[in-house]
């Protein structure tokens, strides 16, 4: 009976998330499973309030969805809990979510608290970015999957073609100090990412952690500089994630092999939402031995999407 | 074929959306003038009609009511009343219960069945000659003046005849007796 | 289902539609509520009214024939009043002829009918007959007649023949 209700009934999707202390957001109007409209805003806190509260108003059948993204989260490829037991996983903090082959959990604590956060937007639907890559996946054999955003990376590996065996996830610290930058920095930094691209051999890989150190006493340095071009900032910015996202998907490879399993890698994607360099893309493909196809994605129609089959279940 | 229902734009005005109340509104006396006409109204028509009529016809009843009490006492008064009459009137005469009260007075030697016919349409006569003996004409009067107390309604006629015969009179007469048919 | 979290539970019509319709319906619902009293109303109405004229009728049956049973009592009354009326009567007439016999003269037979009398008897002498017994008979009726047999002892045997004729 209610398909036939919905089949009548417009909704409204609006998928968020949070970047910078601003809310990106895109609000569908779907009807009968056909999008009517799609338009994204910017808003701040209270604009987004606002913005909310007409779209209830307007329509009573308003769902809001958002993803989390915190790192204690993470794919099991069976849905029996003896295998947490088995991969050491207390089964009392966490919360599990069974999609029929695979599993994720995530944590109770994490999502509690997300969870009273979001309540003044009354969120709706509280998502897991693996199922963004989920969303978007081809080949799962031997297939490794990267999605870059601005706040965080994650990696899904799919070992036998039907369930993904490996999952990690990064959150991209902000760090309040580097809001003050030097020109010379830029420099210095500029100077290394270079240096980088000289790397052929996979062991001199282990160059980037000390490069890392060295970034880090550069800045520790600037701190009486002062300078007023933004743009040098996001750079230093950009650049220093694209160093912690390489390394965050070496160790991921790293352990994948170490304690996961035997099985080379044999197809990697990279699923992009924000700019990245060309490369970075060359740096991964170096690193994992894979030709990376990249394809950048709508985080946000993703979002809207999994909302959608979510209503209609 | 869709059709293209145009936007209605949405006033917003203290907070409340002018248009769609509006609407509503208009829904709502609508509604309410539609029940007003087709239904309430002619139930109400109706129900004065019914409640008339049912008035008039109970004052026709009780009318009826107390006519019919009226007449039940009448009846009833008047059957107490000549309760012995309408006995008198259903008894058969017996003969032999005729010549005990007749004794009294005077010595019945013969009754004889004359005629039976109807009287007054609704009555039955039946016609006696009686002869009797007796001493003096006086037990004769007697007897006639007892004859209302007599349980059959009796009435007696010409012809009357006396003899004298050996120190006794003969007595002849006619009798009738009324019973309902 | 691939959410964490399940969605907030989604009212199909917004407040201030809920509250018209549910006023709307309020409103019509009483509307039709007291149009269902009337009915039942009219209902039993009409049941009291068909009741009332079947009893009616019933009453008018029974009138009549109270009054015809009424009338019948009456008409016994009345034939019962007048035969002891006429018994009375009878009695009472019978009575004075037989006074108006003088002490003289013995009856042998007397015939009493509706409209003549016959008389039977002995008179000492015919005077006494024709003073004591003759002028009131002769003014009863309107025919005597008496003829005289003589006895022999010298008392006379009459016989009497009187007609009462009616003018009709």
């Amino acid at each position: 009976m209610f398909r036939l209700v919905k089949y009548f009934i417009k909704q409204t999707l609006i998928a968020f998330f949070v970047k910078n202390e601003k809310y990106i957001l895109q609000k569908q109007i779907v009807k009968n499973d056909k999008i009517l409209e799609k338009i994204e805003f910017e808003f701040n806190e209270e604009e987004f309030i606002i913005f909310l509260k007409s779209c209830f108003i307007e329509n009573t059948q308003t769902y809001v969805s958002t993803i989390i993204d915190t790192f204690n989260q993470g794919v099991v490829d069976s849905c029996s809990h003896s295998k947490y037991k088995e991969l050491g996983i207390n089964l009392d903090n966490i919360k599990i979510l069974c999609l029929k082959d695979y599993s994720i959990f995530i944590g109770l604590y994490e999502l509690n608290t997300f969870q009273k956060e979001m309540k003044k937007f009354n969120v709706d639907f509280i998502f897991s970015p693996y199922l963004l890559i989920d969303i978007h996946k081809s080949k799962t054999k031997n297939s490794i999957y990267i999605l870059i955003t601005d706040s965080f990376v994650v990696v899904l590996i799919y070992e036998d073609g039907i369930k993904p065996k490996y999952s990690n996830i990064y959150q991209f610290k902000i760090d309040e100090e580097n809001t003050l930058e030097n020109d010379s920095v830029d420099d210095t930094l500029s100077e290394d990412i270079e240096n980088i691209d000289l790397v052929d051999d996979i062991e001199e890989l282990d160059d980037i952690e000390d490069l890392d150190e060295d970034i880090e006493s550069s800045l520790d340095d600037m701190d009486e500089v002062n300078i007023d071009n933004n743009e040098n900032i996001d750079d230093i910015v950009e650049v220093k994630n694209e160093i912690e996202t390489l390394d965050f998907i070496k160790n991921s490879i790293k352990d994948y092999y170490e304690n996961y399993s035997d099985n080379f890698l044999e197809y990697g994607y990279l699923f992009y939402d924000t700019e990245i360099s060309n490369k970075l893309i060359s740096n991964i493909e170096n690193e994992t031995f894979l030709e990376i196809k990249s394809e950048k994605i709508d985080i946000l129609s993703a979002i809207n999407e999994l909302a959608l089959k979510e209503i209609d279940v | 074929m869709k059709l293209k229902i145009p936007r209605i734009p949405k006033i917003e005005m203290f907070g409340i959306d002018i248009i769609k109340n509006m609407l509503f509104f208009t829904l709502f006396v609508v509604i309410f003038l539609f029940l007003l006409a087709v239904i309430v109204a002619p139930s109400i028509k109706k129900f004065k009609e019914t409640k008339k009529e049912y008035f008039s016809s109970k004052i026709k009843y009780d009318k009826s009511e107390t006519e019919l009490e009226k007449k039940t006492y009448e009846y009833q008064k008047l059957y107490k009343e000549n309760k012995r009459i309408i006995f008198a009137l259903k008894r058969e005469f017996d003969k032999n219960n005729f010549k005990m009260f007749s004794d009294k007075y005077m010595k019945l030697t013969s009754i004889k069945d004359k005629n039976i016919s109807v009287y007054n349409k609704e009555f039955i006569k039946k016609t006696y000659i009686i002869t009797a003996k007796l001493n003096t004409p006086v037990n004769f009067y007697k007897f006639v003046d007892n004859s209302k107390n007599y349980k059959n309604i009796i009435k007696i006629y010409f012809p009357i005849v006396f003899k004298a015969k050996n120190g006794e009179i003969n007595l002849l007469y006619k009798l009738e007796h009324f019973k309902v048919k | 289902m691939y959410s964490f979290t399940k969605a907030r539970k989604k009212p199909l019509f917004a407040e201030d539609t809920k509250l018209w319709l549910i006023f709307i319906g309020a409103v019509s619902g009483l509307m039709i509520f007291f149009s269902l009293f009337l009915l039942t109303k009219i209902y039993f109405y009409q049941k009291d009214i068909k009741n009332f004229k079947s009893q009616i009728v019933q009453n008018r049956k029974q009138i009549i024939d109270f009054t015809q049973k009424i009338a019948f009592i009456k008409k016994e009354k009345q034939l019962v009043t007048e035969i002891e009326v006429n018994n009375e009567l009878l009695k009472d007439g019978v009575k004075n002829l037989l006074d108006l016999i003088p002490d003289p003269i013995t009856l042998t037979n007397i015939k009493i009918e509706k409209n003549y009398l016959y008389i039977y008897g002995v008179t000492p002498t015919k005077d006494v007959y024709n003073v004591l017994l003759l002028p009131p008979l002769k003014s009863i009726f309107t025919q005597t007649k008496t003829n005289f047999y003589q006895m022999d002892n010298g008392w006379y045997r009459f016989e009497s023949i009187n007609i009462l004729k009616e003018d009709k």
